[in-house]
């Protein structure tokens, strides 16, 4: 017994998009379903940890979206947020640890729209639900680009295989409406599919129907043939889903039609693909995960790369890219080891990737460093077979092998926990270069596959060994300053040898890990990424927190530049399908663009004081 | 029936109510229009309000017992609320003992804090610009949601 409700004064503005698709009935609905909420400042409107039923529109004052510390997005009167935690994952199990909060500047006023009238008014106008859901793509896009959210990022993967589908409900084109109207109740169905007498399919949808019989008295006899929508969306059935949602949002409609080897399959409706977007977890891998010999695996790893192009194309910020490769390489590394090591094996041994590998930082495929650390006294005459297989499969997938022979084929990185405190009793206490390499990339390792503790077991005993040795740390951090880094007279450089290249790994990155790597060292520390170790770093006191901030951001800045250097390379001929991106670690300065010649210029200039600081702090200069 | 569905009161909610009536004087007054907005946390609930009009589309003792059960329990906020809960007494023929908070006293016990000589204002216009309230207070759902918005700002302030 409810009267229309009066419109929730104050007045909700129609004017803005998407709102104004709405009709006079619509937003009449929509006004009288409007919940208000007031906040006082530094309120907390919508955390990552509190699902929300609505969709918060602001009406009077600023919302700051905080990352982290940081803010990461300011939201006025007008704009709207809060789908995401709508139609996204819960909080619960997602890997990223700095909290998304939405929190008031100063004293707020929103309107909420709670979930189920957002949804009637979805359904009942498609391109008001089409730019919502538009809203909700350009959403998820920015969400790729954080770090933080490893988890929206799989998104971006995720294939119209793994949605449900609906099954194609065919009429022939001789049908009458009610005929067609029927095969809908029938099956349950929104929609049916008209084959026409050429052989063109046709649809013709609910909504049509509608239309049709309803507003313009069609009678219900009449042939479907001539009535039904031709020239059909489709989509390939190892299409993104993402496209998926690109094409609804862009022809403003529910459902696309899903081919197979140019037949039609099924078809993909809005709210599907919302199912599978909003329950991803799974998604990361999954070929990966189902793969059953190492064909399977070969295939999910060749697509990285393709992977890796839409990321930077869409224009992912690079430290996400190198945490979904690095997931996704160790994924594989952990299937083809599950798959070709027998069952003692797997219970008895760690597999470790080292270097890049084990920091997380690879971003296309990079050389193999990985070795395989055995139980005491397990011993397994298989063992070579398997060690020789696995290297030989790696290097089909694509990962080249490692010049250096850190290999699980070499036996020198296949040995009994034993073995390897031995190895690193030798590496510590008689160091020659081997040695002082063979350190820093074991320090980096990284344990996929198999029994962790045992590398755990071996890194506690490297640094049990590490006394404050002075002398030790001299030699370890000394490679950090073994190449030049021109800086200073850069500018100068730049005009007169435009064309000359830049090793950008030696003269900036290597400086940077190596560096990074022997402060953390020195400090024990357990983390392997260079930007953890550099936050941990500050976070103790041993770089000052300037120092540390900006020695990220060039971390950052140095490794798009290094990616772009080669993703933005043309490609040479057809690629066949085992097409590389080999990483070319030579940067042209005058092939980019003025924003990133500035910023590579800086970022030099502050490897450059990187390096005396390391010098300084390690006397390598005495 | 769309709001019985709450009969177990929640303690964190209250309900704003504010009724017109035809004259100021409880003791004459014939009740026109009651407006019931449910207040949780800091949102107001005006997607859900109760809105009636007794006697002429809902019999007297209807209305009351539909505005006793959208109450369930909860404490009151009003703009000059002895004055709504009487009308509403009267409709249910019922006390109404939930606990009552003026939002015009709330705002004096405010005001007079910081302005010592001068009277305070206590007209819902004055109140609804010095508070910098984004509603407009007409008829009673307005003046409802007015003392809602009100009480959010007032109690939130003092946390």
């Amino acid at each position: 017994m409810q009267h229309a409700m009066p419109t929730a004064s104050p007045d909700f503005d129609f004017g803005r998009p998407p709102f104004d698709l709405l009709t006079d009935g619509q937003r009449t609905a929509l006004a009288g379903a409007l919940d208000i909420a007031l906040y006082p400042r530094d309120a907390v409107l919508l955390s990552r940890e509190e699902p929300t039923d609505a969709m918060f529109v602001v009406l009077r004052g600023t919302v700051q979206e905080r990352r982290g510390g940081e803010v990461a997005a300011v939201h006025g009167p007008g704009d709207r947020f809060g789908l995401q935690a709508l139609y996204g994952a819960a909080g619960a199990g997602a890997g990223g640890s700095t909290a998304r909060r939405f929190v008031a500047a100063e004293e707020c006023a929103c309107h909420l729209i709670p979930r189920p009238a957002l949804e009637v008014l979805a359904a009942e106008n498609p391109e008001f639900g089409a730019a919502i859901i538009g809203d909700f793509a350009q959403r998820m896009r920015d969400l790729a680009a954080l770090r933080s959210n490893r988890e929206m990022a799989a998104l971006t993967m995720a294939r119209i295989r793994q949605a449900y589908l609906h099954p194609p409900l065919f009429v022939d084109a001789a049908a009458s409406l009610r005929d067609a109207a029927e095969a809908m109740r029938q099956n349950r169905a929104s929609s049916v599919l008209v084959r026409g007498v050429d052989g063109a399919v046709g649809i013709l949808t609910g909504t049509d129907l509608r239309d049709l019989v309803v507003l313009d008295s069609r009678p219900v006899s009449e042939p479907v043939g001539p009535l039904a929508r031709y020239g059909l969306l489709t989509l390939d059935r190892d299409d993104l889903l993402f496209n998926a949602l690109v094409l609804m949002t862009k022809h403003a409609v529910r459902r696309v039609v899903v081919t197979e080897n140019g037949a039609i399959v099924g078809l993909l409706g809005q709210s599907d693909l919302l199912a599978v977007l909003s329950n991803h977890s799974q998604v990361i891998g999954l070929q990966v995960e189902h793969a059953t010999d190492p064909a399977d695996l070969r295939r999910a790893s060749r697509s990285i790369v393709e992977l890796i192009r839409t990321l930077h194309a869409t224009g992912v910020k690079v430290s996400f890219i190198a945490d979904l490769v690095t997931e996704l390489n160790r994924r594989i590394f952990r299937k083809l080891f599950e798959l070709l090591a027998p069952p003692d094996l797997l219970a008895n041994s760690c597999l470790i990737v080292m270097g890049s590998e084990g920091r997380g930082e690879q971003l296309l495929k990079t050389d193999q460093d990985n070795g395989l650390i055995l139980r005491d006294g397990f011993d397994c005459p298989a063992l070579p077979r398997f060690a020789a297989d696995f290297t030989r499969h790696l290097v089909e997938f694509g990962y080249p092998p490692c010049p250096g022979n850190i290999m699980v084929s070499n036996p020198d990185w296949t040995r009994p926990l034993a073995g390897y405190k031995d190895a690193l009793f030798n590496w510590v206490h008689r160091p020659d270069e081997a040695a002082q390499m063979n350190l820093a990339i074991f320090y980096d390792a990284a344990p996929v596959a198999g029994d962790a503790t045992l590398l755990a077991e071996a890194k506690d005993y490297l640094l049990s060994r590490l006394q404050d040795n002075q002398m030790f740390f001299t030699q370890f951090a000394r490679p950090a300053l073994s190449f030049d880094t021109p800086s200073g007279l850069f500018a100068a450089l730049f005009e007169r040898r435009r064309a000359e290249a830049v090793d950008i790994k030696k003269a900036g990155i290597f400086p940077i890990v190596h560096g990074v790597r022997a402060l953390a060292l020195e400090k024990h520390r357990a983390e392997t990424n260079t930007v953890e170790r550099i936050q941990v770093l500050a976070e103790l006191g041993a770089l000052d927190r300037k120092m540390a901030a900006d020695l990220v951001e060039a971390f950052t800045i140095l490794s798009t530049i290094r990616l772009k250097a080669r993703v933005d390379l043309p490609d040479d001929g057809p690629e066949g399908e085992g097409a590389e991106l080999a990483i070319d670690n030579l940067v042209h300065p005058d092939r980019l663009g003025k924003l990133d010649r500035d910023q590579f210029k800086d970022c030099l200039a502050l490897v450059k004081s990187f390096k005396e600081l390391i010098a300084h702090h390690f006397r390598l200069n005495h | 029936m769309a709001h019985s569905d709450h009969i177990d009161a929640d303690r964190r909610e209250h309900v704003a109510v504010h009724c017109e009536a035809t004259s100021f004087d409880p003791e004459s007054a014939r009740p026109l229009t009651f407006a019931a907005i449910r207040i949780r946390g800091p949102r107001i609930l005006t997607g859900s309000a109760l809105l009636l009009y007794p006697g002429s589309d809902t019999g007297m003792a209807e209305a009351g017992d539909l505005l006793h059960a959208f109450i369930g329990g909860r404490p009151l906020v009003g703009y000059y609320l002895d004055f709504s809960v009487a009308m509403a007494e009267r409709l249910t023929g019922r006390p109404l003992p939930e606990e009552r908070t003026e939002v015009s006293s709330l705002y004096y016990d405010r005001k007079i804090r910081s302005l010592s000589k001068q009277a305070v204002d206590l007209r819902l216009d004055s109140l609804v610009h010095d508070l910098d309230l984004p509603v407009r207070p007409d008829g009673a759902f307005g003046i409802a949601l007015t003392a809602a918005m009100a009480w959010l700002r007032l109690t939130q302030d003092g946390r």
